[in-house]
């Protein structure tokens, strides 16, 4: 049985991807034909590299959904910044052992971006999500009780502001 | 039966949807590879000839012959632990680890992990104990329900007789006979046969080299043909008070018969 099989269980989800845009729009994000195609393509590179196959409709509408309403996506870099997502979700599927569903994985990057990332991928991929694939595989299951939400506060190295404080700390400096 | 991709395809992604319990849209190449596996080793059993009535025929569709093959992977794995616990109250290894080891410590093993819904193609255990009929083309539940029948006929051949003989016809082929992973079936066969050969008493379970020489020079006498062909009597002969299990025990025992010429020849008796 060769590998053609699975490339055909792949077909069909460039409408699901284009149907998002009737959600998004509100959100001044919309995606042409020719980006949907792109992301598609991309999609499928990626889902070769990590040698995984997808069936139904994929994760990439669920990736749209989750973070069309991010603080730190426009217009400019929506097509960028999903194809990014879409490499970094099967690249961790990976490291993670599959012990985490799409919906957790999903909570935990949306929250991370938008926090402690401030937007940037990059940091997303090198830093939150590698130390909790770390912890992942090494036997930690907190994350199902809470759906991967609040979940790296108990794993970041990284000594940071409350986000409140920090605020009322810059106001402080412009007042003076 | 040969089916194509189109109407597998849908077999799979159901499958692929019920492992992941539609918490995931993507697996790995080898779970997909496996689990496509899953589905042809049901569609297979759903064809097998070896049944008295055709359970799929080629108008049957793949899905057809997916729930038909997988309703007989789950009887199968019924029939089998069925087959195991009616053999264990008895079960005598005769001292042997190997033989112990793979019955008593391996086997529930197997029906603790088998998973006949997404991997009823795995065997899970190596079967560590030779039988003497060829398990290689056979996987999953197939390979252990074969291997079973094996030992129930190897039990009720080696529990006719008594415990110390079958020790002693061990312990002479081979000292060490209880580290082995030896067919102990075979050995204790094959020396029952040439002592009936010798005509040599069982209360002697012994084989000495002067035995061994009187073996060459009797199946020397004969032609080739003609000493398989005495040789199969003889077997037949001591089978006889296995009623109706006497032809099943005498197929299953067949290659130990062909291999007495070059079994117990002086240069393998110290």
């Amino acid at each position: 049985m060769d590998k053609n099989w699975i490339a055909l269980l792949q077909q069909n989800q460039l409408e699901h991807i284009t149907k998002l845009n009737a959600q998004t729009a509100s959100y001044g994000l919309t995606l042409s034909a020719e980006d949907a195609a792109l992301i598609l393509e991309e999609k499928n590179n990626a889902l070769r590299e990590q040698r995984r196959v997808e069936f139904g409709a994929g994760i990439t509408p669920d990736i749209i959904r989750t973070f069309c309403d991010s603080s730190f996506i426009d217009q400019n870099n929506y097509v960028e910044t999903i194809l990014r997502l879409q490499e970094i979700f099967y690249l961790y599927k990976n490291e993670m052992m599959d012990e985490i569903t799409d919906a957790e994985l999903l909570h935990f990057m949306k929250e991370q971006f938008e926090t402690v990332c401030f937007g940037d991928p990059d940091y997303l991929e090198g830093t939150c999500l590698q130390i909790f694939s770390q912890a992942i595989r090494a036997g930690y299951r907190g994350y199902q009780a809470t759906e991967g939400y609040g979940e790296y506060a108990a794993f970041d190295e990284v000594q940071r502001w409350d986000y409140t404080l920090y605020l009322t700390a810059l106001n402080d400096l412009f007042r003076r | 039966m040969r089916y194509e991709l189109e109407e597998l395809l849908p077999l799979v992604q159901k499958l692929l949807e019920r492992y992941t319990s539609f918490d995931s849209s993507s697996v790995t190449y080898e779970k997909a590879n496996e689990l496509m596996g899953a589905v042809l080793y049901c569609i297979q059993e759903a064809f097998q000839p070896d049944r008295p009535f055709a359970i799929a025929t080629e108008r049957t569709s793949a899905k057809e012959a997916y729930d038909a093959g997988f309703a007989l992977v789950t009887k199968k794995v019924e029939d089998a632990l069925s087959l195991y616990n009616r053999l264990l109250p008895e079960f005598n290894a005769f001292q042997n680890k190997c033989l112990h080891h793979t019955f008593v410590k391996e086997l529930p093993e197997f029906f603790r992990r088998y998973d006949a819904r997404f991997a009823p193609q795995d065997t899970i255990l190596t079967l560590d104990y030779p039988v003497l009929c060829d398990l290689s083309g056979l996987e999953g539940i197939d390979r252990i329900y074969r291997f079973l029948t094996c030992i129930r006929l190897e039990q009720l051949f080696l529990r006719r007789l008594p415990d110390d003989y079958v020790i002693a016809a061990l312990s002479a082929c081979d000292t060490h006979y209880k580290d082995a992973s030896d067919n102990l079936c075979a050995i204790v066969f094959s020396s029952l046969l040439c002592h009936a050969l010798l005509q040599k008493p069982l209360s002697d379970p012994a084989y000495t080299r002067e035995d061994a020489l009187r073996l060459r020079t009797l199946l020397c006498s004969f032609r080739q043909e003609e000493q398989m062909q005495m040789l199969r009597t003889e077997a037949r002969l001591l089978l006889r008070h296995y009623g109706s299990q006497q032809e099943a025990l005498f197929c299953y025992l067949q290659d130990t018969i062909q291999k007495i010429p070059s079994f117990r020849m002086p240069e393998n008796v110290v």
